[in-house]
């Protein structure tokens, strides 16, 4: 039984391949997104659209006829406010998450500004993040803010599905991880994570062998690859922080100073939330 | 529930620095008319006391050892000599689980075995094999048997001994086992060492007082976090609920419920005093498990809880979560059960110096 989400680029052929099968189309185009919409409409189930672009946010001309089309936009910088104003309403009325790079400063305060004009938005990490202080400073303002604001990943993904019981890998948010999402090229060639089909570690080839990929044991393997995080014994293996962490930072060397010191934050802060959804009223039912 | 502690099998793979079993007769298991027999006297047991069950734990060694076979050779016992009473045997197991296989597993869950107790170690070359005590292949290995337990829906917990080189890290040591494990949280005792401590790895009470107390108020905030980590959830159970410990070596009831059953069929009252060869019980071959469960040597455990309260521990205020600690250990330094065990220097110290200023809980279980 197929249950994973595929993540491909926008291929006609590929797709006639993959009917009935929920995807997530990776573009850089924003151009072709209600065409995507359009060819998906009957014989995929459209996850999502997620557009990787170059430009600012505040440079990204977003139409009304995106409507309903569910959206992913990766930019690597907010840009100008003064630019994005007047496309505030219009962007509020779409189906849509705007993530931005931790890479620039000023996206913090994006994010924040996103958040509370109820856009919904996210942080990508890049490769070694190095203002994690902006980081934790953003987690906080995104999980212990009272006032009304739109959720921001990985943050919120984190508070509303973090359980003390189980490995939390907010991956999710960026179709990452492999127990829902499996990344697929035009040649059909499987990979467990979009760096992973960017760097062509692959699994597996051809549309056929979705089907038995719960037996493949490099699928197995990446399942228990936490195992090979805790038999290192390195840093990440005696963090508290390990199990909503899941040693995604394992390369960074001043680990104490860094992840660390975010991380157990953000534990802390999942915990809040747990509390808070615990202790929630529930109205009466009509 | 009467508790049976079966150690069919002495010999282990593993040379854990700080085991006192493989010092002992290796070769030796128990041959399968002893095993059945083993069923009959169960089977009397029960049909004897038709309110009791029993705690049927397969211990070692390492049971894994024994092989699968032997696990067959049980069951059909079992069917067979205990088929009216096979329900009321509720069987457990604890395997260092690095040569756990599919095969063994599958007979255990005929067993009706939900949860396999464990150990685990990540300071290296504590637990280990061989001479050298190579822990890379053993943590490998039991990795492997996680993965196997995981596979076929076993849970698994792990005890932790507190050991010398643990002192320096008891938070690390802390972390490491809950990330290993989010949903099974460890459980951590103080090193028993008897005799000359040639690889200085023994503790003081104050010492593992302190090892508790480390990771005692990270565990008190964030107990949603980490459920049922012991002594931590035991001890606050009993002081909020104002309920007696019933931890075996803390209960003071173990007198009149608990069987040691060695390869040759050898009693006694529990695992520490086969491993030391104190208490004997009688040979299952003679007698039944009405007359070992009532051995008169028996009395002198029950008379230590009269003693203790009128002696040494009368003025005590942690007597109901201790209750003396384990006569087993006192009797291994002191020759005596009449004394209290070491392990009451750590029961005081860490309930002084951090659970009641932690907790803001103030303990007072005197003996009446």
């Amino acid at each position: 039984m197929m249950d994973h989400i595929l993540v491909c680029p926008f291929n006609e052929k590929l797709l006639s391949r993959l009917k009935q099968r929920a995807v997530v189309i990776n573009t850089k185009d924003f151009n072709i997104i209600r065409y995507i919409n359009k060819e998906l409409d009957n014989s995929n189930k459209l996850h999502a659209i997620r557009v990787q672009t170059d430009k600012p946010l505040s440079e990204i001309h977003f139409h009304e006829e995106w409507g309903k089309i569910p959206l992913a936009v990766y930019s690597p910088e907010f840009g100008e406010f003064k630019n994005l104003l007047h496309q505030l309403n219009l962007i509020r009325k779409l189906n849509i998450r705007i993530f931005l790079s931790s890479q620039h400063e000023f996206n913090f305060t994006g994010l924040r500004i996103l958040s509370s004009l109820q856009i919904a938005c996210g942080l990508y990490f890049n490769e070694e993040p190095h203002n994690w202080d902006s980081i934790n400073d953003l987690m906080h303002y995104a999980i212990y803010t009272k006032t009304t604001h739109a959720p921001i990943e990985p943050f919120h993904w984190v508070a509303i599905n973090y359980q003390p019981s189980e490995y939390t890998d907010y991956s999710f948010v960026y179709f990452n991880n492999p127990t829902q999402y499996l990344h697929l090229n035009d040649q059909e060639q499987i990979a467990l994570t979009a760096e992973d089909l960017a760097k062509g570690n692959f699994i597996d080839q051809g549309i056929k062998s979705l089907d038995s990929i719960h037996k493949n044991k490099k699928y197995i393997h990446a399942e228990n690859v936490r195992y090979e995080i805790m038999l290192q014994m390195n840093d990440c293996s005696f963090c508290q922080a390990f199990r909503i962490c899941l040693a995604k930072f394992s390369s960074l060397k001043n680990k104490n100073q860094t992840c660390k010191i975010f991380f157990s934050d953000f534990l802390n802060a999942a915990d809040f939330a747990l509390s808070k959804r615990n202790k929630g009223n529930q109205l009466w039912q009509l | 529930m009467a508790v049976v502690i079966f150690k069919a099998i002495e010999k282990c793979n593993s040379n854990c620095i700080y085991c006192d079993v493989i010092k002992k007769r290796q070769d030796e298991v128990m041959n399968y008319e002893l095993l059945k027999l083993i069923f009959i006297r169960m089977n009397e047991y029960l049909k004897d006391n038709p309110d009791e069950n029993i705690s049927f734990t397969w211990h070692g060694g390492e049971v894994c050892l024994l092989g699968p076979d032997y696990f067959k050779v049980a069951i059909e016992l079992q069917d067979e000599y205990c088929s009216e009473t096979k329900t009321r045997i509720d069987h457990q197991v604890q395997s260092n689980l690095t040569i756990i296989t599919q095969e063994i597993i599958d007979l255990f869950k005929k067993l009706g075995i939900k949860q396999v107790g464990s150990s685990f170690e990540p300071i290296h070359h504590i637990r280990g094999f061989g001479a050298n005590r190579d822990s890379h292949l053993y943590n490998q290995k039991f990795i492997e048997g996680i993965k196997l337990l995981n596979k076929n829906h076993l849970t698994w917990g792990v005890i932790y001994v507190v050991h010398k080189l643990s002192l320096k890290m008891p938070l690390e040591i802390f972390y490491y086992l809950t990330n290993l494990n989010i949903r099974s949280h460890p459980n951590f005792n103080q090193v028993k060492l008897y005799g000359k401590d040639k690889n200085n790895l023994a503790v003081t009470g104050e010492e593992f007082a302190d090892f508790l107390g480390a990771i005692f108020p990270v565990w008190f905030k964030n107990q949603d976090r980490y459920p049922n980590v012991q002594p931590f959830s035991r001890l606050l159970k009993n002081v909020k609920e104002n309920s007696l410990s019933t931890v075996c070596e803390s209960s003071g009831i173990c007198s009149f419920r608990w069987i040691y059953i060695g390869p040759d069929g050898e009693t006694s009252q529990c695992g520490r005093a086969g491993d030391y060869s104190i208490l004997s019980y009688g040979n299952l071959r003679n007698n039944t498990f009405e007359d070992i469960m009532h051995s008169p040597q028996r009395n002198q455990l029950a008379e230590r809880q009269t003693v203790l309260p009128e002696s040494e521990c009368e003025n005590c205020r942690f007597w109901g979560i201790c209750h003396g600690g384990c006569p087993l250990d006192a009797y291994m330094t002191y020759s005596d059960f009449m004394k209290a065990a070491p392990s009451c220097d750590a029961t005081k110290i860490f309930m002084e110096k951090y659970f009641e200023p932690v907790t803001g809980l103030t303990v007072d279980f005197k003996p009446r």
